[in-house]
């Protein structure tokens, strides 16, 4: 009971001075979309049948999965007397709380999962398997976004929107091509670049300009090169369509760059800068429906650079003043 | 007195071994040096000897209640202050906060110990987790390139640390690529190479000596 009381006073200080840093507007869209999802949740009938029973254990499967602890944080953990999986087990009940909205039975039935998901020791046993990376034909792995271990998603998600321009083609629907090339990117950027990487690669960088200037000249790059030959497909199979499909590509681009800054704001923690740049999406989708909205959306994002600037700027220049402690001492 | 004897480990990741027959024993009351090249199983070991992975064999732990192991490359939660993960680790190991011992020894290490403590470097980050690991009185350590990173003092009052650990029945065992380091605090050296381990029997300064003419050579032949 100790060790959960502790493992749980240790998230939530750590929470609490997430939210503390997250700025008010994302603070506002974050309450709005928490509560609209708890109405919905609230509103939703959802008997209790076999069928959802066994809906509730596959959605509750998925969220538990989605939890990874790199090895280091296993090691650390497993030191003290069942923090392990009482971390582990925290975790996942915290995601089963939205199933105490749509129904308690479910709710059970999820935390059930969690719990029998931490007790076997699930994390473990997912991340020593090894994933299949497929080699791209656009990507180095030494750049620095394609480093991610989602990486295979690149290739493979290339591979379904060509098959899905195909499709499209051949059934005369322009709609469905261009959702696939821009859902499908979307999804296959945001699952690699959002991934976090140790503190360390980013300091590498010898100065907050050179970060800059190398991170979006890579994201550009790799970008382009990633939707070019989807551009190109679509503006010769839908000749009539070409300037439609074109606009797509700085749409794309922009949210791209808007991805990366939005990581490195709120680096370290992914989830935060994911679920960020989710709301951020909607916000300017909200703002683009009218043109005065359309005009604030540079402005957003020229806040988000800011933002991410702020942060880059103390995460290296705080490794540079350790350097500078360091010299010091040995001339000392 | 505490013992750890391995007998037959075996240990591989997915079909690749990377442990095979390793049958080794200890004793507290000497720091036990565990050498070996990159990738050859030393952190694996560790891990093994700590039971915080799965293996084949049998490791009797004779003794050993507590465990603490520092990995080569350090875990810290996010936002929190480098005193907060201090207390954290000691009310987790169910061990009593002694101000006076932690500010003795972070005398030692001057760490910042009101700063976050994700934003340390590396070094610094090793040196906090030495520093937990120190408050805890652990029955076993295992340090994983626990020189690493370290400034040059700080070296020194950790190898001086681990033999006041050494007299106190502690169990210890430092992988370590520094072998100048090693030779001069611990008292036995296990070499792993070849999927397997075994310890030296002879004097560790002959073990240098015969690295040191193998590099000379090897060198001098290019």
């Amino acid at each position: 009971m100790t060790q959960l009381i502790l493992i749980l006073k240790l998230k939530w200080i750590i929470c609490k001075r997430f939210l503390t840093q997250v700025p008010f507007p994302y603070v506002f869209l974050l309450s709005a979309i928490a509560i609209l999802l708890g109405y919905v949740l609230l509103k939703v009938d959802i008997p209790v049948t076999w069928q959802s029973i066994v809906g509730a254990i596959i959605i509750q499967f998925f969220f538990c999965s989605r939890i990874h602890y790199r090895m280091d944080k296993r090691l650390f953990l497993k030191q003290y007397p069942k923090l392990y999986p009482l971390s582990v087990f925290t975790d996942c009940f915290l995601l089963s709380l939205p199933f105490i909205l749509a129904n308690g039975y479910l709710w059970v039935t999820a935390v059930m999962v969690s719990f029998v998901y931490s007790s076997l020791d699930l994390p473990a046993r997912h991340a020593i398997k090894i994933r299949p990376v497929l080699p791209s034909p656009f990507f180095m792995k030494s750049s620095y976004l394609w480093h991610a271990q989602q990486r295979h998603l690149l290739p493979v998600i290339w591979i379904l929107i060509v098959i899905s321009i195909v499709m499209a083609y051949l059934h005369d629907n322009y709609n469905l091509g261009i959702v696939a090339m821009a859902g499908g990117s979307l999804i296959a950027f945001l699952a690699t670049i959002i991934e976090t990487e140790e503190i360390d690669f980013v300091r590498m960088y010898i100065s907050t300009k050179h970060f800059v200037k190398r991170t979006l000249s890579e994201t550009l790059y790799n970008t382009s090169l990633y939707l070019l030959p989807l551009v190109v497909a679509l503006c010769v199979l839908f000749p009539a369509k070409w300037l439609v499909t074109l606009l797509f590509l700085p749409a794309i681009l922009l949210l791209n760059v808007q991805l990366l800054w939005t990581k490195y704001a709120f680096y370290p923690s992914a989830l935060l800068a994911g679920v960020i740049y989710f709301c951020g999406l909607m916000f300017q989708l909200a703002l683009s429906i009218t043109l005065y909205g359309l005009v604030i959306v540079p402005v957003y994002t020229v806040v988000l650079y800011f933002i991410f600037l702020k942060n880059i700027r103390s995460i290296i220049s705080a490794d540079k003043t350790s350097m500078e402690v360091f010299l010091t001492q040995r001339k000392g | 007195m505490k013992e750890l004897i391995i007998e037959s480990l075996h240990k591989s990741y997915a079909k690749t071994p990377v442990l095979e027959k390793v049958n080794l024993h200890y004793r507290s009351g000497v720091i036990n040096g565990i050498i070996g090249p990159n990738g050859a199983g030393k952190s694996t070991l560790l891990n093994c000897i700590a039971g915080y992975i799965p293996y084949q064999g049998k490791i009797n732990r004779k003794n050993i209640k507590t465990i603490g192991l520092l990995t080569a490359n350090p875990y810290i939660f996010p936002r929190i202050t480098a005193l907060e993960f201090i207390r954290f680790s000691l009310s987790a190991k169910n061990c009593r906060e002694d101000t006076q011992k932690l500010n003795q020894l972070n005398g030692l290490f001057e760490l910042p110990l009101h700063k976050f403590a994700d934003e340390y470097s590396t070094g610094m980050l090793k040196k906090l987790h030495l520093l937990a690991l120190l408050l805890q009185q652990n029955d076993m350590l295992l340090l994983d390139e626990p020189f690493n990173g370290l400034d040059i003092l700080s070296s020194a009052y950790l190898s001086e640390l681990l033999q006041e650990l050494k007299k106190q029945d502690t169990l210890i065992f430092i992988s370590s690529h520094d072998l100048d380091h090693l030779i001069k605090i611990a008292g036995t050296l296990t070499v792993i190479e070849n999927g397997t381990a075994y310890m030296k029997s002879e004097q560790l300064a002959e073990i240098q000596k015969e690295i040191e003419v193998h590099a000379y050579d090897k060198v001098k032949s290019l």
